[in-house]
């Protein structure tokens, strides 16, 4: 199956609570709190990009998150 | 363990190259290709933070990369 990987802009103070709530999610592989450009990087698999898209809106709904960005896997 | 996110740009003509060469180097637990800002992802995970400098350098060194971006776990 695909990965993606999304990094993950938060509010200031908010890292800790966002990152519980992504690690709740379901085909998230991976996830952490990160020093550097962004806040949290999150790995997930996922089967179609619809779903992959409903679980970037799931993150952006999360109390705390400015913004996303979702890198996905190409095949080459 | 601690665990390190690296963003690449790398040469159009060598991502498959620079994701081959990645896969050898050990740390790295799973890299691939991507669409976006970024050409290639690298997840890597490291003992302890003395050994993040040499990972980030060995990969700084593989040819055709020529931008990287750490995300280091706090």
């Amino acid at each position: 199956m695909p990965l993606a990987c999304v990094l993950v802009h938060c509010k200031p103070g908010k890292d800790p609570y966002a990152l519980e709530k992504i690690k709740e999610m379901k085909d998230v592989k991976r996830a952490f709190e990160t020093l550097g450009a962004f806040d949290i990087v999150a790995e997930f698999e996922f089967k179609n990009l619809e779903k992959l898209g409903v679980a970037v809106y799931e993150i952006a709904k999360i109390d705390g998150v400015v913004s996303t960005e979702t890198l996905i896997e190409t095949l080459l | 363990m601690i665990q390190v996110c690296i963003l690449m740009n790398a040469e159009k003509v060598s991502i498959l190259d620079v994701v081959k060469k990645l896969e050898k180097i050990p740390g790295v637990v799973e890299t691939f290709p991507t669409f976006g800002r970024f050409d290639i992802v690298a997840f890597c995970e490291v003992e302890k933070r003395e050994d993040i400098t040499p990972l980030i350098r060995k990969i700084n060194a593989i040819e055709g990369v020529y931008k990287t971006e750490s995300l280091i776990e706090l």
